[in-house]
């Protein structure tokens, strides 16, 4: 049954103009000539859906956003403090080529796989269940050209594959609200709630979730997993994600990466999955669907990293670099064309 | 031209003396600290705004290094007023609407009698544009649909699929816009600011961003310019009508005896009026 096989909703790029403009000045004044890939932070927020009041009229959901913002650069502060409301940080790094030849010939498989080969690192070593922000790590490779106001740039999101790989459960995801009752979605939402004002957002993205028999769900971070989960049935547990995807049969981008983590730390071949969306300052989470994934128990993760998928692709759908024109922002001549 | 222009503009801003005593009452106009109030009060209103502090160049000393303006990101434009303004069952609100922008165009129109209380209706009216608004949404056609599905095959990276699309998953591709609150020194107003990006994600074009605001109102009230804390030019409305339309709504709201704070904050969170681009309001406005 090919049907059931978890399909994940990759991520689109989506980079604020202002960024391009860092860009070009970190370029002339800081980096000159020096390509060296440089550390950035970009951010995600869960997806939603708006319902229309006409019922025959599709929901409007919106895509799955990895954004870079004016704060991308600012990465020597560790505390997020400049991500916007409602948003989860995405560590990654910026190849930022001299030319366009450079660009066109860069090795960008290698890029790709030094990048999946990083998240694979912290996967083994653990330091991605003390900072699960680390499983979305991304590569970006650009080309400024300076003098005519256009950025060449092409995304990379490597996630890994698992053979064979994830399937759905009786194919069946659920919304929340059918799931669960709204006590229990109440409770998940205040906890939740509670749980990202304590901890870091480095954590926030990824954690665990544990229905009391008081229709209480408790919220844990995942570096509390043997603690946390003591005592439970494996049916019993549960994980949830901050999921950027906001279509109903499909979970977004990062729990691939997730999962791989779950299956190389505790082994862990069938569990319950709680896709996490709100709607911003709407208090209303009932875009969150609820899925049981599975794998065979015989599939065993290799020791060294597996194999990653991930470039973006291109408005024309194809596997390629996208460009942005912003000289009708940046370009004086053209600027003064529309003053009044 | 811009350059001179903004470099008068930036002149113009020094000049003018920090408003120190509230003369919101009398004309409209609002001190930096209300400005902070006021957005303070917004963003706990609508947690999808928040403070920012900018260009450290280009800070302003008179506003906290924190809290220079304030902004909310990705707000779906869910039409374009081109759209708008050539649909049938819309009379109705069309003359409404009409009605609310005279009141923010007067500068220029010979039909300055402004209605305030269309106005406020037009504010408790919200609720339902919105929904009108949402219920006509045109989604993309077939064709942007299986690039979606092959994009999602793709991504599971197991070939074909038999992904059965309903109605109700689509993901549907629109403008979104950043949107800035800015604290004009010279009006003594906020100042509203809009940027937008296409379906894809690339920065609109001036003329791409006139498309979603009324053809009566681009380049006359909203106007491009430089960003008084960002490095870009981006549309903005003007505020040379923002204090006399508050002050108004605001004599009109203490006669029905509301506080003024609360019918501030309201007004603050529809400074964008009917010139702003057709997106999500419910984002914008503040709920009261």
């Amino acid at each position: 049954m090919s049907s059931n096989l978890v399909q994940f909703v990759p991520f689109s790029s989506a980079v604020e103009a202002p960024f391009w403009h860092t860009l070009s000045t970190r370029k002339i004044d800081l980096y000159k000539l020096d390509d060296a890939p440089q550390t950035i932070l970009g951010y995600y927020s869960v997806g939603y859906s708006l319902r229309t009041q006409n019922a025959t009229e599709a929901n409007i959901t919106m895509p799955a956003h990895l954004c870079l913002g004016t704060g991308a650069f600012d990465t020597n502060t560790t505390s997020f403090s400049f991500l916007p409301p409602f948003t989860y940080p995405s560590p990654g790094a910026i190849k930022n080529t001299n030319t366009i030849e450079e660009f066109k010939t860069l090795d960008k498989t290698a890029l790709f796989r030094g990048t999946a080969e990083q998240i694979w690192q912290d996967i083994v070593s653990g330091a991605a269940i003390k900072d699960p922000y680390l499983l979305t790590r991304f590569i970006l490779v650009t080309f400024a050209d300076l003098k005519k106001y256009k950025y060449y740039y092409w995304f990379g999101f490597p996630a890994f594959l698992t053979e064979p790989p994830w399937v759905i459960v009786n194919n069946e995801i659920k919304g929340i609200d059918e799931a669960w009752d709204n006590t229990e979605i109440k409770s998940l939402k205040d906890n939740y709630d509670k749980f990202r004002e304590v901890q870091s957002d480095s954590c926030t993205g990824f954690f665990l979730v544990k229905q009391l028999s008081n229709k209480e769900i408790e919220i844990g971070s995942l570096s509390e997993w043997d603690s946390f989960f003591d005592g439970c049935n494996d049916d019993e547990k549960i994980v949830g994600f901050a999921d950027p995807s906001s279509l109903p049969t499909n979970p977004g981008w990062p729990l691939r990466n997730f999962l791989v983590l779950l299956k190389r730390h505790w082994n862990v071949n069938k569990i319950k999955v709680i896709c996490y969306r709100e709607i911003p300052s709407k208090k209303d989470i009932s875009n969150s669907r609820i899925l049981t994934v599975e794998i065979p128990g015989t599939t065993i993760i290799p020791d060294e990293c597996p194999k990653a998928v991930g470039w973006e692709k291109n408005i024309l759908g194809k596997l390629g670099p996208r460009t942005v024109d912003l000289a009708h922002m940046m370009d004086p001549i053209k600027l003064s064309d529309t003053s009044v | 031209m811009n350059s001179v222009q903004t470099l008068f503009f930036g002149i113009r801003e020094y000049l003018s003396p920090v408003l120190k005593n509230s003369k919101f009452k009398e004309t409209g106009c609002i001190t930096p600290e209300e400005f902070i109030a006021a957005g303070d009060f917004l963003v706990y209103k609508c947690p999808t705004w928040s403070w920012s502090s900018g260009e450290v160049s280009k800070r302003r000393d008179y506003l906290p290094v924190e809290k220079q303006f304030l902004i909310t990101r990705n707000v779906p434009c869910l039409r374009r007023v081109k759209q708008m303004e050539y649909t049938d069952e819309d009379d109705e609100t069309q003359i409404e609407t009409e009605n609310g922008e005279d009141a923010w165009v007067a500068t220029h129109s010979g039909r300055a009698t402004t209605n305030i209380e269309e106005i406020a209706q037009q504010i408790e009216g919200d609720e339902d544009e919105i929904c009108k608004k949402i219920s006509n949404v045109v989604l993309y056609d077939a064709n942007d649909k299986e690039e979606v599905d092959a994009t999602l095959a793709e991504a599971s990276n197991m070939g074909a699929s038999s992904h059965d699309d309903g109605p109700s998953d689509k993901i549907l591709q629109v403008r979104t816009y950043d949107v800035f609150i800015t604290y004009d020194k010279y009006y003594q107003t906020p100042r509203m600011w809009l940027f937008g990006y296409d379906e894809h994600r690339r920065p609109l074009t001036s003329i791409q961003t006139f498309e979603d605001i009324s053809q009566d109102y681009a380049k006359k009230t909203v106007t491009i310019e430089t960003h008084p804390h960002l490095n870009m030019s981006l549309a903005s409305i003007h505020p040379c009508r923002h204090a006399q339309v508050m002050k108004k709504i605001i004599e009109k709201m203490n006669e029905e005896s509301v506080k003024k704070f609360e019918l501030f904050q309201q007004q603050f969170g529809n400074v964008a009026g009917p010139n702003a681009p057709q997106v999500e309001q419910a984002q914008v406005r503040v709920d009261q």
